[in-house]
């Protein structure tokens, strides 16, 4: 086998480039260049102390604030009404290198889910900074940038969703969500596990409706496993799977990019229909 | 590492050029998508940390263009599927190269890189964001799915 493949190299190699494929390249080349001159108005190197430095300053200012904090507290909330603010919102440039970041705190009276939520979350996104300046201190590059930003994706009578999305146009240009969903009835944050009756079998189920989904899709879209020990490719959603729940009260399993398939289709998300979570029991 | 990368698109242009036109079979699919990365590899050239990977991330932005040009002639094909598509390139194993087409994608590509550009699997694993094993374990499988598909014919 090896050999006869061996022997499709030479004509691959034989493939006829031809002279345009150099001026097509460089055109290219032009176009982003020309572009790039006009973007970099300042070619000034970003130093990592200096947004090290105003970061600190940026998060004391608001933390400590007792403007800030009042303006918090004095918004009215009605029972088990969700409301989000932006608690933290900043922008930070240095030459090409910028930051961006709106920081959700969710406010709901008597809500320990909601503390839980706030507490998490920022940790999180503080962590996401902290790696993000780790990155610009390794790296030399002009451009860098890091948008964190959040999004109430459903608010029933039951359910509230909220995905924290972050944007990382650095080295790897990746995209990435965090999902809390919060059981209003039970003032809990739900994982996938506390959605199903204790002992169920959610996994298989909803792994299946995954695969039909994906087998339906464009051929090469996905990467799915022939069988369970296959380390690569979907097999199974893992217990702990990101999720939200849609305004339907659907449960959408969301992957993230590369996890399931090339780049090209970025994060992707799965709908799974309510005759098929209504029959896990 | 603009200029390193510049450097590199222009000197080995016949090399993505190749490895796009085994996707697209098709001269102006293969000039478009290798414009299009060659502009997409200047644009983000600042964001690679060590030169040493230029190479194997300008190979990454090549496939992922022509995999994106494949699917949407795909999309365009179903509409009418019984125009048959012109082929330029003419392999004598003919064969195999239907069978290496039916592969999937990420397949397809291992074995390009594998054996017509001789890569070694670490760099193909880097290619395609995955590890070693794991692109080993794919080759010897899709090696012995060719086997059994050429068998069966």
């Amino acid at each position: 086998m090896e050999n006869r493949i061996e022997n499709m190299k030479k004509e691959y190699q034989d493939i006829n480039v031809p002279n345009e494929a150099l001026s097509r390249i460089k055109q290219g080349i032009n176009t982003a260049k020309n572009e790039k001159k006009i973007s970099s108005f300042s070619k000034q190197k970003r130093i990592a102390a200096g947004i090290a430095a105003a970061f600190a300053v940026c998060i004391i200012s608001v933390n400590s604030s007792p403007i800030a904090a009042n303006a918090m507290s004095s918004i009215p909330v009605i029972g088990r009404i969700f409301e989000v603010i932006t608690f933290r919102d900043y922008t930070l440039s240095n030459g090409n290198t910028s930051v961006s970041v709106k920081e959700p705190k969710v406010q709901a009276e008597n809500s320990s889910a909601a503390i839980q939520v706030n507490a998490d979350s920022s940790e999180y996104i503080d962590d996401l900074l902290a790696e993000f300046e780790e990155d610009c201190k390794d790296f030399d590059s002009d451009y860098a940038s890091l948008d964190i930003d959040y999004s109430v994706i459903t608010d029933t009578n039951d359910y509230f969703s909220l995905d924290i999305a972050a944007v990382d146009t650095g080295a790897s240009g990746y995209e990435f969500h965090r999902f809390y969903t919060i059981d209003k009835n039970l003032d809990k944050v739900v994982s996938l596990i506390d959605l199903f009756p204790e002992g169920a079998d959610y996994i298989t189920p909803i792994s299946d409706e995954i695969i039909r989904q994906m087998e339906a899709g464009p051929e090469g879209s996905y990467f799915i496993a022939e069988n369970e020990e296959d380390g690569e490719g979907f097999s199974k959603i893992s217990p702990e799977q990101n999720f939200y729940i849609n305004e339907e009260g659907c449960i959408v399993i969301c992957f993230e990019e590369y996890e399931v398939g090339p780049g090209s289709i970025g994060a992707p998300k799965f709908t799974i229909p309510k005759d098929i979570t209504d029959a896990i029991k | 590492m603009t200029d390193l990368v510049e450097a590199e698109l222009t000197n080995n242009y016949e090399k993505y050029y190749r490895l796009v036109f085994s996707y697209t079979h098709n001269e102006a699919d293969a000039l478009d998508a290798v414009q299009e990365g060659a502009y997409k590899a200047i644009k983000k050239a600042n964001t690679i940390k060590d030169p040493q990977y230029i190479s194997t991330w300008i190979y990454r932005i090549m496939i992922n263009e022509a995999i994106g040009i494949l699917r949407k002639n795909k999309k365009f094909k179903t509409v009418d599927s019984t125009f048959e598509e012109g082929k330029n390139d003419n392999y004598a194993d003919l064969d195999l190269q239907n069978a290496i087409e039916k592969l999937e994608l990420t397949d397809q590509t291992i074995i390009k890189l594998r054996y017509f550009e001789e890569m070694p699997l670490k760099e193909i694993a880097s290619i395609l964001s995955t590890n070693e094993n794991t692109v080993k374990s794919r080759l010897y499988r899709t090696l012995d799915k060719l086997k059994t598909d050429l068998e069966v014919k």
